[in-house]
This record gives C-alpha cells, sequence and structure tokens, in this order.
C-alpha cells in the first residue's frame, strides 16, 4: 500500500523532471527559472493534491488517468472553497496556501481512508 | 528507485501533448509564457473576463463587480460564474506569471487536458479507436474554434472541460464513492459557466434513459446521480441563488433560430470537410451500436453532443456555438470507430496499425510539411502568432493611469483605433467615457468652439447592474435610470483625465482631430502628464470650466 504510494510519488518527480524539460524545449524564448516555477506550481495546485485524492480509487484508475484527473478535481474543489472562503472574508490572495491544505487532505486520505488490499 | 515501464502508449502520448502545446500556446505566445502586457488578446471579451479576474484580485473576494467595470457602481452583484478568476489569481500568486498571462495558460492547459481525459474514457470502449481518435481532437486550434481560445470564450471553455470530467467520472460510475466525483466536477462546472451544467444536466438524463432502455442498472445510477446532484446543488446553492437573480432574469430562455453567433466566428460543420463526412458515418453507425449493452459513454456522449451543437436552431444562442468549439474533442469518437471498424474487416489488426493511422492523422492534423494546405477539403492547424490588440504603448498609458490617477477618476478616451472595443478600454481600470467618433470629428469642424459633444460611457453591464435590495431580492440599477443613455451631448471639460491616439492606422487623418482638441486643452490650462510615441494622456486640474472657448 506505502510502496505504491512512494513508487507512484517517485513516478510523478519523474513527470515534473520530464515536464520542465518538455516546457524549455517547447517554450524555447521563455528562461529556464520561469519554467522551473510554473511547472511547480502546476504540480502544487493542481497536481498533487487531486492525485492524493484520487488514491482512494488507485485499485481501480491507473496512475496516468489519476494524475490527469486530479488536475481536475483539484481545480474543482480549489475553484468552489476560494469563492466561498473569500466571500466570508477571507482574501483571495492568500488562497496560495489552500492547495497546502489540500495536500495535507489528499495525504489523510491516501493513507487512512483508502481502501486497503485484502490479503489473499 | 524503481524507473516506470515506458510504455509505447506513453511516448504518444507524449508527441500528441507537445505538438497541442505547441500549435495551441507556443507557437500564439511567440514561444514564451511571460509576457509584458495582455498577449494574444485579440477581441474585447478576452479583456473583460481579464479585467474581472484583476477587480476580485483587487477586491480581495467576488462579492461585488469592480466600480470601474459597472459606471462607478460599487455594490454590483458579482454573478459572473467564479471559477476561472479565483483559479487564475491563485495560479498568479503562485506561478509568479501575471493574471493576464495566468488566465490564458490555464484555458490552453486544461483544453489539452480535455483531449486526455477523451482519451481515457474512449480507452475503457476500445484501445485502438481511442489512439486513432485523438489525433482529430487537435483541431480545437484550428479556424473558428480557435476563436474560443483567442477571442475570449474561457469560461465557457473551462465548463466544458469539467464536463468533460463529468463524463469521466460517469465511465466510473460503477466505483464505490463515484458520486463524490460526479458531484464535485458537476459543481465546478456550474461555477465555471453554468450553461454548460444545463447541458451536462441534459446529457445525464439522456444517458439514463439509455440505460433504463438497456436495463444497465438503471437504478443504482440515478441513485448515485441523486446523490451526486444534491451534494452539487448544497455546494453550488449561493452562486445558483445570484444566477436565478441575474441571469436567468435578464437573459432567461426564448425560443429563436440563429445560424451564426454574430459576434465571433462560429464552427460550422462543414469545415470539417471529407472529414465531415466521415463523422456522419460514424455518427451512423454510432445510432445502430446504441443497441449494444457494452460500455456506451463514447457513443451517447459523442451523439449527444453533435446534437447539442445544433440547439441554436431552438433557443440556445450562442451557447449551442460555444459546444461546437470543442467539437472535434466531443467527436472524435466518430474519426476513431470508422478509420478502426472499417479498416479491421480486411486485416488481422495489430496495435502498430492504430498507432499509424494516428500518427499520419496527426501529421495531416497538424499540417506537418505543409502537406495538408495541398490536399483539398482536409482540416488542418494553421499557425497563428499575434500579439493581439494592446501595444506597449497603450499598456504604457493605462499602467500609468491606474498606477497614477484617482479610482474614481473621470476618464475619457477621444478618438482611437481600438477604442471601439469596449472591454478593452476596461484596461485602464477607471470608468471609461468615450467621445462619439462621427460626431466628434463633425463637432470639431464647426466654426464656433463648442464644448457639447456625444459621449458615452462603458462598462460591463449585463444583468442590468444587480444589487441586493434585501437578502435574496434583486434591484437593478440600468432599470431603475435613464442618466447612462448613449448617443446624449455631454460637457468635454467635465472629465479629470483626457486619453488620445497620436497616429492612426486605419486613417492618418484620425489623430489631426485629437491634436486639434488637446491644444485647445492644453491653451486652456490642461496638462500632459504622459506621453509616448503612440499615446498621450492629459490633465485636467479644473474639470467642468471652460476648456475650449
Amino acid at each position: 500500500m506505502l510502496d505504491r504510494l512512494k513508487q507512484e510519488l517517485t513516478q510523478l518527480g519523474i513527470i515534473l523532471v520530464g515536464s520542465i524539460i518538455l516546457f524549455k524545449l517547447i517554450f524555447l524564448n521563455e528562461p529556464l527559472g520561469s519554467i522551473i516555477r510554473i511547472i511547480l506550481s502546476i504540480f502544487y495546485i493542481f497536481i498533487i493534491p487531486g492525485y492524493l485524492m484520487l488514491y482512494y480509487w488507485n485499485a481501480k484508475i491507473e496512475f496516468i488517468e489519476r494524475t490527469v484527473l486530479g488536475i481536475a478535481l483539484s481545480g474543482a474543489i480549489l475553484g468552489v472553497v476560494s469563492y466561498y472562503i473569500a466571500l466570508i472574508g477571507l482574501n483571495v490572495n492568500f488562497h496560495f496556501i489552500l492547495p497546502l491544505l489540500l495536500i495535507l487532505a489528499g495525504f489523510y486520505i491516501a493513507l487512512i481512508k483508502t481502501p486497503h488490499p485484502q490479503p489473499k | 528507485m524503481n524507473f516506470p515501464k515506458i510504455k509505447f502508449e506513453h511516448i504518444f502520448l507524449i508527441i500528441f501533448l507537445a505538438l497541442m502545446l505547441t500549435t495551441g500556446i507556443a507557437n500564439l505566445w511567440n514561444k514564451q509564457i511571460t509576457h509584458d502586457r495582455p498577449y494574444s488578446y485579440l477581441a474585447g471579451d478576452t479583456f473583460q473576463h481579464w479585467v474581472r479576474t484583476e477587480g476580485i484580485k483587487d477586491a480581495g473576494n467576488y462579492r461585488n463587480r469592480a466600480s470601474f467595470q459597472t459606471y462607478g457602481y460599487d455594490d454590483v452583484i458579482g454573478d459572473y460564474p467564479p471559477l476561472l478568476f479565483h483559479l487564475s489569481i491563485i495560479f498568479s500568486n503562485v506561478s509568479g506569471l501575471p493574471t493576464y498571462d495566468a488566465i490564458l495558460f490555464l484555458i490552453f492547459l486544461t483544453a489539452i487536458l480535455a483531449t486526455l481525459i477523451i482519451y481515457f474514457i474512449l480507452k475503457d470502449f476500445n484501445k485502438h479507436i481511442a489512439i486513432i481518435s485523438l489525433p482529430f481532437s487537435l483541431l480545437i486550434f484550428s479556424g473558428a474554434s480557435y476563436t474560443g481560445f483567442t477571442w475570449g470564450h474561457w469560461p465557457s471553455l473551462l465548463a466544458q472541460f469539467y464536463l468533460i470530467a463529468v463524463l469521466w467520472s460517469i465511465k466510473n460510475i460503477d466505483l464505490k464513492k463515484s458520486y463524490l466525483l460526479i458531484a464535485a466536477f458537476f459543481t465546478a462546472t456550474i461555477l465555471a459557466h453554468t450553461s454548460e451544467a444545463i447541458m451536462g444536466f441534459f446529457f445525464i438524463i439522456f444517458y439514463l434513459a439509455i440505460m433504463f432502455w438497456h436495463k444497465n442498472k438503471p437504478k443504482e445510477k440515478f441513485f448515485t446521480f441523486l446523490k451526486a446532484g444534491i451534494l452539487s446543488f448544497i455546494l453550488s446553492l449561493w452562486y445558483l441563488i445570484i444566477f436565478k437573480g441575474t441571469w436567468t432574469h435578464n437573459q432567461g430562455y426564448e425560443f429563436s433560430i440563429i445560424t451564426s453567433t454574430g459576434g465571433s466566428p462560429s464552427v460550422q460543420f462543414a469545415d470539417y470537410g471529407i472529414f465531415a463526412f466521415i463523422i456522419i458515418i460514424g455518427f451512423i453507425l454510432s445510432l445502430l451500436l446504441l443497441k449494444q449493452k457494452k460500455n456506451q459513454l463514447p457513443i451517447i456522449s459523442s451523439i449527444f453532443f453533435l446534437i447539442m451543437g445544433y440547439t441554436n436552431y431552438i433557443g440556445f444562442h450562442s451557447r449551442a456555438f460555444q459546444i461546437r468549439y470543442f467539437w472535434p474533442i466531443y467527436l472524435c469518437f466518430f474519426i476513431g470507430l470508422i478509420f478502426y471498424t472499417i479498416p479491421k474487416k480486411f486485416l488481422k489488426w495489430n496495435i502498430m496499425y492504430s498507432y499509424i493511422i494516428a500518427f499520419v492523422l496527426l501529421a495531416l492534423f497538424a499540417n506537418l510539411g505543409n502537406v495538408s494546405a495541398s490536399i483539398p477539403n482536409v482540416p488542418f492547424y494553421e499557425k497563428l502568432s499575434s500579439p493581439g490588440m494592446m501595444d506597449p504603448y497603450h499598456w504604457e498609458a493605462y499602467s500609468w493611469m491606474h498606477e497614477n490617477s484617482p479610482k474614481d477618476a473621470k476618464v475619457l478616451f477621444l478618438y482611437g483605433d481600438q477604442f471601439s472595443q469596449t472591454n478593452y478600454l476596461l484596461s485602464v481600470k477607471r470608468v471609461p467615457y468615450k467621445v462619439d467618433p462621427q460626431d466628434f470629428f463633425t463637432t470639431l469642424q464647426n466654426p464656433q468652439p463648442e464644448r457639447e459633444f456625444i459621449i458615452n460611457i462603458y462598462g460591463d453591464n449585463v444583468n442590468s447592474y444587480p444589487y441586493w435590495k434585501s437578502f435574496l431580492s434583486f434591484g437593478y440599477y440600468l432599470d431603475e435610470t435613464t442618466e447612462f443613455e448613449h448617443g446624449l451631448k455631454h460637457d468635454i471639460c467635465n472629465f479629470d483625465y483626457y486619453i488620445y491616439d497620436k497616429a492612426s492606422f486605419i486613417n492618418q487623418e484620425f489623430p489631426i482631430f485629437n491634436n486639434a482638441i488637446t491644444t485647445i486643452f492644453k491653451n486652456h490650462g490642461m496638462k500632459e502628464l504622459f506621453a509616448n510615441q503612440l499615446v498621450g494622456i492629459i490633465f485636467n486640474p479644473k474639470p467642468g470650466e471652460d476648456c475650449v472657448g
């Protein structure tokens, strides 16, 4: 269970490095430092929180599919929560903290709430 | 450390992604992500969404629209679906990208991801069809579809990304707690662009009808949707109250037939050339396949979204045309179905055949080697690279204005080539007024100097500027006053700042009128506080006093 999570997080790390290389090759005129920051932001805001939350269904949905859909899930939760908590007075400019909370929630789901496979 | 095995499928997807990023954004954006001004904003709506984002960022929330968008009213309800703007602000703050780049980058990113999500949906149906279908979706970056990005239909595109995520969650409806996924994505669709959620609701009805017909666990599916629907309703309730009091009040359903959007280019089925025929054949074949009980989601969704693209004939107005922007994604299944089903009749199929067809189609649609351009009736990507409407000189002037003028300054735009685009004027982040160009030129040619010109106020005036009258009760400012009627004469001396172009690419004589009146202004004590090669800004220290006599 934990091994699988570790292995997939390693794969996410490989995707992170691969994304930086791919983006640098495609956006030739963008400085490397800027690309690294943009890719890290995408991982922090969209990929990691969503991936961890979708880990709940890891037995049924393959890794790459969970990673892509995690982006959608993270964006959905983040956008909706951000709208409402800003309405009640928490300034949107401080919402950069929200993905961190989602990541913590994601770890909770991945490590505690995810159904464990039954031993054969 | 365990390195994952690289499958050929992954290489194929990476090549596809690289091509999408190149054709979608990199070529358009001059192979840069960060720009010094709003870049590739080709129409007024792009500025509308960006200035709304800026307004929310400045206020810290979307309780109200920014007053510079609303003729100066500071309590107009924030009624536009908010998801895109909030995500853009967070992404901008974390990545360091300016909001004008962050918002458009997110739209491209989600559109590209939408193609991958469809791939996963199709892969569950048939991997070969998924591989062969994928290249067709590259056409979202061609022709009229591309204007969905460059002309500013961004909220609709984001909502369609979430609509496709809803389809994916329906694919997984049999999973434990799948209603959570459906609810999350459906709520996001509502808060991204509500009309797509209405289409999503129709899709679920259509899907359930097919499930009931086939007796494919209809009750279980119905209750999953019900749970998701209740959760989604609760999560979006506050925005739905606002939506009902604003959008449905002012733009409710009304039967009409339109054949083009009017405001922006419309995707037409015939644009796909010979592939339009293939889609029709795929559509007919899919209708026949509806009888089978196997995974039907790709069949149902492709049929549904082809039909929804024609709801402009039953009163869905521009919403139907917005669905068409993503037709290459929704309809790619038909292409894959035909290119797989027919050759398979004659060959013993191998996965490599699917990849070969996919690469050929990818090369064709991406117009690699300029080959497609020489084949008649083949749709293909055409490279577009444009800085858009905002040049560095106007950007410098507008930045100066919102850094150096009071927030309630009255700003009058004299003649400018781009000043006819209302939302472009809002980039100045002050309530914009503008002279009527024809009246401006005519009045200035009168022998006697005149103070009265036709001057109009501009703003993002959809929904008549709704405000809270009391709890859950709405009032509408523009329904209660005639103060802002257009076409009336107003005193040109009654403004704090005047922005004007010094040159024109349309008619070299137009700036002569700007020059004439600004010379008179300066003779009456006004000062030019800002000037560059193209734009000037004049300050009026005594608004209301004679400035032309």
